[in-house]
């Protein structure tokens, strides 16, 4: 335990950086400083309740057809509309919401998870380092749309193999990071210390590096959410994502586009939904930077 | 020079390479008998196993891989399934459009993105500065089919100022055939605007704080002169390192995009071969669209050496 203490003390000398928990706490109040960021965390947590909540909320079942409804705009017994069968748009875009956001929400916990481990490993063990970034420059030299859709067409469309698609379009990307943050930490005095004290490397690598890595890997993985919900999004859309019985926010689109010139809210309102999505990750992205930038504590910093 | 540019080309040799292998165990993937699949539910045996020689399929892995990796060497990537047509002329075909899409929305994007950064860095916390500030931010989060939608349904359906999809060839349409490429330009380009005008800013805010630039204001050199000689020569590299990146998201938004538009590139291709289960032209069509990335950005590298003295031409950038 001695040993933690003083290797906690050498930190703060590390790079002018404030002790982990008095940044925190001055981060809170940077992130509530800033408005936007807050009204779009509230926008998302509401988003995911909507989702979760789906079955209780949603007025209608997704599927719900009715041929005496077709087409009724926005309206008080149907919020957003109905569509060509007369299913209600509202309940089909709650439902929709269930996949989009919980498939990219599996993606993004999936590849963190994975793609930090290997970042991690890659940045701390030379060794290790030559084969996993060989390997990530192989699948990054894929854009990353395109992957998804190589693993699409292949695997034909459902819901389990969309996740499993742009997983594997996204870990590397997340190991890059990961390995890059892992590198610059690893020449530090603090990790020097900790190894001279003969911690081994899972200590290290995990009460060390880890949470000094963590904070722009957060920032990433805010955008990586949104990056998924556009490309899931993207590939319902084309119609290799979900399978059409699963509505998607993607799939509401499409099937929206072929009317468009008589029901435009068919085409606006899920579109919206994932601007707005997309729009509230980025900016919420966007203020968690800021709190790790030191920056915006008032003091000028030197680079 | 030279080396450095041969040297980039080599690795893109063997990166090709191994995605063409990568590729080929991906259709491997393929629930089942690819010939199976191929021919559907009411396929007969007979039918299928003759698909099966037809495509070395009853061979064994090796010998096909060599043979997809031998047809990729020789231009004979096979013949479609479903138009009966050698797959690499029809990769031949709709590999133009594509690329003038993409590149179209790059140039556009560099062009306003720049601009717009530029004028929103060097006016920082003003009202154009804000203005551009929450635009930029929208941008980048538009997804690129809905507005492509919305685009249609405003200037082709409400206003009917521009066709609302098709696509025309340069030597058939001559000018007129630009107006068919600019809302799936408009549609791509937004986001990369969004994007790019953001980091402009950013760079140029950082390069503005130098102590270089001081020192030439100091010197009374005029205002213009300092941005444009001293702070915008270094942003500019930047903005050539971004383009690189930009590349995966329009190739990307391209497939979406075209297939929206109806316009006959390689998105499009392989979407419908998708759904036709013509997995020959899939196959290829992916390889060629990953190397037309890959090519893409050789070149911004290369005009990334041009630009910037730093770059050692010896070393690769890891």
């Amino acid at each position: 335990m001695q040993a933690e203490t003083k290797v906690q003390t050498i930190e703060p000398g590390e790079a002018g950086a404030t002790p982990l928990k008095k940044r925190r706490e001055s981060g809170m109040r940077v992130l509530f400083r800033n408005p936007l960021a807050i009204l779009s965390f509230i926008y998302l947590v509401f988003m995911a309740l909507a989702a979760l909540l789906a079955p209780w909320i949603a007025p209608f079942a997704p599927s719900h057809m009715d041929i005496n409804a077709r087409f009724i705009p926005p309206g008080i017994e149907h919020w957003l509309g109905t569509d060509h069968l007369g299913r209600d748009v509202m309940s089909r875009m709650i439902f929709g919401g269930r996949t989009t956001l919980g498939v990219s929400m599996a993606v993004v916990l999936l590849s963190a998870l994975a793609g930090t481990s290997l970042g991690l490993i890659s940045g701390y063990f030379r060794r290790a380092d030559e084969i996993i970034m060989r390997i990530t420059d192989l699948f990054m030299a894929f854009p990353p749309l395109i992957g998804g859709l190589a693993i699409m067409a292949f695997l034909g469309s459902s819901v389990k193999n969309v996740i499993l698609a742009l997983f594997l379009v996204s870990v590397p990307r997340v190991a890059r990071i990961a390995r890059a943050e892992t590198l610059v930490l690893r020449e530090t005095t603090f990790i020097k210390a900790a190894q001279s004290m003969r911690a081994g490397p899972g200590r290290i690598i995990f009460r060390h590096i880890l949470p000094n890595a963590i904070s722009p890997l957060i920032v990433y993985f805010t955008l990586m959410f949104a990056g998924t919900i556009m490309a899931e999004a993207g590939l319902s859309f084309l119609g290799i994502g979900s399978p059409p019985d699963v509505p998607s926010w993607g799939i509401v689109l499409s099937e929206g586009r072929y009317y468009m010139r008589n029901a435009w809210w068919l085409t606006v309102m899920p579109g919206a939904a994932i601007f707005l999505a997309v729009l509230s990750c980025n900016l919420l992205g966007d203020g968690i930077r800021d709190v790790g930038d030191p920056r915006q504590y008032g003091r000028a910093r030197r680079r | 020079m030279l080396r450095f540019l041969a040297r980039r080309i080599l690795t893109i040799i063997p990166l090709t390479l191994m995605m063409a292998i990568i590729i080929f165990f991906l259709m491997r993937l393929l629930p089942g008998d690819p010939a199976g699949h191929m021919l559907g539910p009411e396929a007969t045996p007979e039918e299928i196993s003759e698909l099966k020689i037809k495509l070395a399929l009853d061979q064994p892995v090796y010998i096909q891989l060599v043979r997809w990796l031998g047809g990729i060497a020789t231009g004979n990537l096979g013949d479609s399934f479903y138009h009966n047509m050698p797959v690499s002329r029809m990769l031949l075909n709709h590999m133009i459009p594509t690329l003038k899409l993409t590149v179209f929305s790059l140039v556009l994007a560099i062009i306003i993105g720049t601009g717009a950064g530029l004028i929103s860095a060097v006016k920082q916390h003003s009202l154009i500065d804000r203005i551009i500030v929450v635009i930029s931010t929208s941008f980048m989060a538009v997804p690129g089919m809905w507005l492509g939608l919305l685009l249609v349904l405003f200037f082709g359906v409400v206003l009917r100022w521009l066709p609302v999809a098709g696509y025309q060839t340069f030597s058939n349409g001559g000018i007129s055939s630009l107006k068919y490429l600019v809302m799936p330009v408009l549609a791509m380009t937004t986001a990369e605007i969004g994007i790019l005008t953001k980091m402009v800013r950013s760079r140029m805010l950082d390069v503005l704080h130098q102590d270089y630039v001081l020192t030439a204001r100091s010197k009374g050199l005029p205002f213009w002169k300092v941005i444009l000689k001293h702070a915008f020569k270094n942003t500019l590299i930047s903005v050539v390192t971004l383009s690189g990146m930009m590349l995966a998201g329009l190739i990307g938004g391209a497939v979406i995009i075209e297939n929206i538009f109806a316009i006959p590139g390689m998105g499009r291709l392989i979407v419908t071969s998708i759904a036709r289960r013509d997995y020959l032209v899939v196959q290829s069509a992916i390889l060629i669209i990953t190397f037309l990335y890959l090519f893409l950005n050789f070149l911004v590298d290369v005009v990334y050496a041009l630009l910037d003295p730093r770059v050692s031409y010896g070393s690769l950038k890891r």
